[in-house]
C-alpha cells in the first residue's frame, strides 16, 4: 500500500458535500469534529477540535443514526482488542509492578493495531498513519488495499492474493473476485454485544458452510446455498472433525520471536524473527458447538519470553500457560491441496501434525495440549489384513472405510466373494457392452486397485471365443470336405 | 525291414499325454476361472482355481521336462525346420492340408525317425514350445505369485498386462488344441496318429 502525500492524508472531496454521494456531507463539521467555526483564526477555531470523532467514542458522532452498531461498539474487536489482553496476561506475571508495565508496553505496541468506525469507513487506520481514504466521503464497504490489509495485509492479505512464494492466491479471490466482506459481514465486524476474548469465540464469524453445505451422503443438500457443493465422502467423513482448512489450505505464514521497544528518538518499534512458511495440524484447544472439529490448522504466533523485556525483564513468567501455535484460518483455500490428494497424505503422514519436534524447548509445556500423538504406523493398524501391505497400496481407504458405515468393514467376505468377483466398489450402473474394449471392473482398474482374477475385457472376451469357435467350425468344415472328397475317389 | 518305425520314445509319450491332459484341465478351470459367474465345471470357483493353480504348476515341470529331455537327447533337431522346409516346404505342406488332401494325395513329407514332424508342424510346434508356451507359464506364474514379482509386473504396466497376455494365450492353446486334435486325423487313418502316440509305433508311408 502506497503512503498518502500529507494533502492527501486532509484532503476533502468537494462530492462529500452532494447528498448523493454521501449522505454524511450534510452533517455539519461540528457535529463531528467540534471546534468553531465562527472563529475567524485558525487556532481559535481548533480550539476543542476532535481529530478523530468516533475515537474511543462513537456515540456522539455515529449513534444518532447507527444506534445499534454504536451499541455494541465496545464489543467490537477491532475496537476492544480484548483478546491480546487476555492471550498476554494469561502468560504474564502475577506481580502488579509487571502487570503496570506491561501494559504501558502494550498500549505502546500491542494496542495501536486497535480500530475505530472513522479508521474503516473513512481513514485509514492509525497505526498505518491513517489519512483519509475517498476524499471524506464515506465508506459503506472499508477497501480491502487501505484498510483490511493495511492491518491484516502480511500474513492475511497475502495468502489472500497469492503473494507468498509457491503458494496459490485463495480461490475465492482468484477466481471468484470476493472480497473480505463476502465472508467477513458487516455484523461480524462491528460487535454482537457480547464480551469476546477470542477471535473465534464470535458467533457470526466467517463459516464456510455459510455458503458450502455439505448435505448428507447420497442426498444433495435442501437448503441451497450460494458456494459450490461438492458431495464428496471425505466431507462426511471429516466432518466435525477436521476443520475445512486442514483439507483445502496451503502453507502459510508463522511469525516468530516478537520483541518491543523504543529507538533513541523515543519512536516505538517491534521486531520479529523472519517468518517461516509451514503447513501444522494441532488439535483444537478450545472445542465448541459451532468449532467441533478435533483438528484444525494452526500457526505459530509470535510471542517470546523476552518480548517485553525492553519494558520489565521477566514479564511472562507464565510463557507456557498458552500455545504459541493457535487455531488458524488460513486464507489460501484450493480445492485440490496435497492434503486431500490422497488419503494416506495426512494419515501416516506424521510431518503434517505438530508435534514437540516443531518447537522450542521453551514451547513444549505451551502447546502439549495442541501436539497431536502419532498413531501407530499404518501397517500396524492393519496388521489384522491377510496381506495388509497390498491391502494398503492396492485396496482404495474408502472400501473398507466407507462413510456410511460406522466403523470401518473387517470382514474379508464382505469384498472377497467365493466366485473372486469383487463385492465392493463394483458400481450397479455400469454399462455393459461387447464391443467395449475396457475392463469390466475400469472403475477399479484406473485408480490402480488390486483385483483379484476378475479381469475380463467383454470385446476380448468375444475375440477368444471367435477364434475358438471359428477353429472348431473350420476343423469341422475340413473334415466334412475330406470325407466327402475321399467317398467321391 | 519292418513295415512301421519307431517314433515316440516312451518318455515324449507320457509327457504328450500329460502335457495333453493337464493342458485340457487348464483350458476347462480357466473357463470356469474366466466366466466364474456362468460357468460351473469343477464344483465350485475354489475348486476350479485349485485345478487350475495346480495343473500350472505341473505344466510347468512337464515344459521344463520336455526341454531338458530334448535337448540332452539331442531330439530337439526334430523341431528346427530345415532350409527347404521353409521354402518350398511350408507352401507344399499347406497346399496339401488345403487341397491335395481332398483328392486323397500322399503326404508330402512323410514321417521318419529322424524327421518326425512335417514342415508346418515343425514351425508351429516351434513358435508353440519356445515362445508361446514360455509366455503362457510366466504369465500364469506372475499371476500366481503376484507378490514375489511386484517389480516386474510394475515394469510391464501392472496386474492387467499379465492377465491380458495370459488370457489371449489361453486362447490361443484352446484353439491349439483343437486343431492339434483335428489334424491327428489326418494320418494314414483316422485313428493311425493316436495309436502311434500310444504305442510309439508309426506305419511306414510310401509315396
Amino acid at each position: 500500500m502506497a503512503p498518502l502525500e500529507p494533502y492527501e492524508k486532509v484532503y476533502i472531496d468537494t462530492d462529500f458535500l452532494d447528498e448523493d454521494e454521501d449522505v454524511h456531507g450534510q452533517i455539519s463539521c461540528v457535529t463531528c469534529h467540534g471546534g468553531d467555526p465562527e472563529a475567524d483564526e485558525r487556532e481559535k477555531a481548533h480550539i476543542g477540535l476532535i481529530n478523530t470523532p468516533t475515537d474511543p467514542d462513537p456515540g456522539k458522532a455515529c449513534g444518532e443514526c447507527h444506534a445499534d452498531i454504536v451499541a455494541k461498539n465496545g464489543t467490537n474487536l477491532h475496537f476492544s482488542l480484548s483478546p491480546f489482553k487476555t492471550k498476554i496476561y494469561k502468560r504474564a506475571s502475577a506481580d502488579p509492578a509487571v502487570r503496570d508495565k506491561i501494559d504501558t508496553a502494550m498500549d505502546n505496541h500491542c494496542m495501536t493495531c486497535h480500530s475505530s468506525c472513522g479508521q474503516c469507513h473513512v481513514s485509514r487506520p492509525k497505526s498505518v498513519e491513517g489519512g483519509l481514504i475517498e476524499g471524506h466521503l464515506f465508506q459503506k464497504t472499508p477497501p480491502v488495499d487501505t484498510n483490511c490489509t493495511s492491518c491484516h495485509g502480511s500474513r492475511i492479505g497475502k495468502e489472500f492474493h497469492g503473494e507468498n512464494k509457491g503458494v496459490k492466491p485463495d480461490i475465492h479471490h482468484f477466481k471468484k473476485r470476493m472480497a473480505c466482506k463476502a465472508c467477513h459481514t458487516g455484523d461480524e465486524m462491528h460487535g454482537t454485544g457480547k464480551e469476546h476474548f477470542d477471535r473465534y469465540e464470535v458467533t457470526n464469524r466467517a463459516d464456510c458452510e455459510e455458503c458450502h453445505a455439505l448435505g448428507t451422503l447420497g442426498k444433495k443438500p435442501e437448503e441451497k446455498k450460494s458456494g459450490k457443493y461438492r458431495e464428496h465422502p471425505s466431507h462426511f467423513i471429516h466432518k466435525d472433525k477436521v476443520s475445512c482448512q486442514v483439507c483445502h489450505s496451503g502453507s502459510y505464514k508463522n511469525c516468530y520471536n516478537c520483541h518491543v521497544g523504543k529507538d533513541k528518538a523515543g519512536l516505538t518499534y517491534f521486531k520479529t524473527d523472519p517468518a517461516k512458511m509451514a503447513f501444522k495440524i494441532g488439535l483444537n484447544t478450545n472445542p465448541t458447538p459451532d468449532r467441533p472439529e478435533k483438528y484444525v490448522t494452526v500457526r505459530h504466533i509470535p510471542v517470546s519470553p523476552k518480548l517485553f523485556d525492553y519494558y520489565v525483564k521477566d514479564a511472562l513468567t507464565g510463557v507456557d500457560q498458552a500455545p504459541t501455535w493457535k487455531l488458524a484460518t488460513p486464507h489460501n483455500i484450493q480445492p485440490k491441496t496435497p492434503q486431500n490428494e490422497e488419503c494416506l497424505a495426512c494419515h501416516g503422514n506424521n510431518d503434517l501434525f505438530l508435534s514437540a519436534n516443531d518447537v522450542d524447548s521453551w514451547e513444549i509445556e505451551a502447546n502439549q495440549e495442541v501436539f497431536v500423538t502419532p498413531p501407530p504406523p499404518l501397517e500396524e493398524r492393519h496388521d489384522w489384513l491377510d496381506k495388509a501391505e497390498l491391502h494398503l497400496a492396492k485396496v482404495d481407504c474408502l472400501t473398507c472405510h466407507d462413510p456410511k458405515q460406522k466403523s470401518p468393514i473387517k470382514d474379508c467376505c464382505a469384498c472377497h466373494s467365493s466366485d473372486s468377483i469383487l463385492l465392493t466398489n463394483c458400481p450397479d450402473d455400469t454399462e455393459y457392452s461387447m464391443l467395449s474394449w475396457e475392463f469390466t471392473n475400469k472403475e477399479l482398474m484406473e485408480d490402480d486397485k488390486y483385483v483379484p482374477c476378475v479381469n475380463s475385457i467383454p470385446a476380448l472376451d468375444a475375440l477368444a471365443i471367435l477364434l475358438v469357435v471359428l477353429t472348431f467350425a473350420g476343423c469341422a468344415l475340413h473334415g466334412f470336405l475330406r470325407f466327402i472328397f475321399r467317398r467321391r475317389t | 525291414m519292418s513295415d512301421k518305425m519307431y517314433l515316440h520314445p516312451v518318455p515324449e509319450r507320457i509327457w504328450h499325454w500329460i502335457h495333453a491332459l493337464l493342458i485340457l484341465l487348464l483350458i476347462l478351470s480357466g473357463i470356469q476361472i474366466h466366466w466364474a459367474d456362468s460357468i460351473n465345471i469343477f464344483g465350485g470357483f475354489s475348486h476350479a482355481v485349485a485345478v487350475h493353480n495346480w495343473a500350472g504348476i505341473l505344466l510347468v515341470a512337464d515344459f521344463l521336462f520336455w526341454l531338458v529331455y530334448n535337448l540332452i537327447s539331442r531330439r530337439i533337431s526334430h523341431y528346427i525346420p530345415k532350409k527347404e522346409e521353409i521354402h518350398p516346404g511350408l507352401i507344399v505342406q499347406a497346399r496339401y492340408y488345403v487341397f491335395d488332401i481332398f483328392l486323397n494325395r500322399p503326404h508330402p513329407y512323410s514321417a521318419s525317425e529322424d524327421n518326425k514332424f512335417n514342415p508346418l508342424q515343425k514351425l508351429v510346434y516351434l513358435v508353440t514350445m519356445f515362445l508361446l508356451m514360455p509366455l503362457l507359464l510366466i504369465s500364469g506364474i506372475v499371476f500366481l505369485y503376484p507378490m514375489s514379482f511386484s517389480s516386474l509386473i510394475t515394469a510391464i504396466g501392472g496386474l492387467k498386462v499379465v492377465c491380458i497376455m495370459h488370457f489371449i494365450m489361453g486362447a490361443v492353446f484352446a484353439s491349439f488344441f483343437v486343431v492339434h486334435i483335428y489334424l491327428a486325423t489326418t494320418g494314414h487313418t483316422v485313428l493311425t496318429d493316436f495309436k502311434s502316440m500310444v504305442t510309439g509305433y508309426m506305419p511306414k508311408e510310401d509315396h
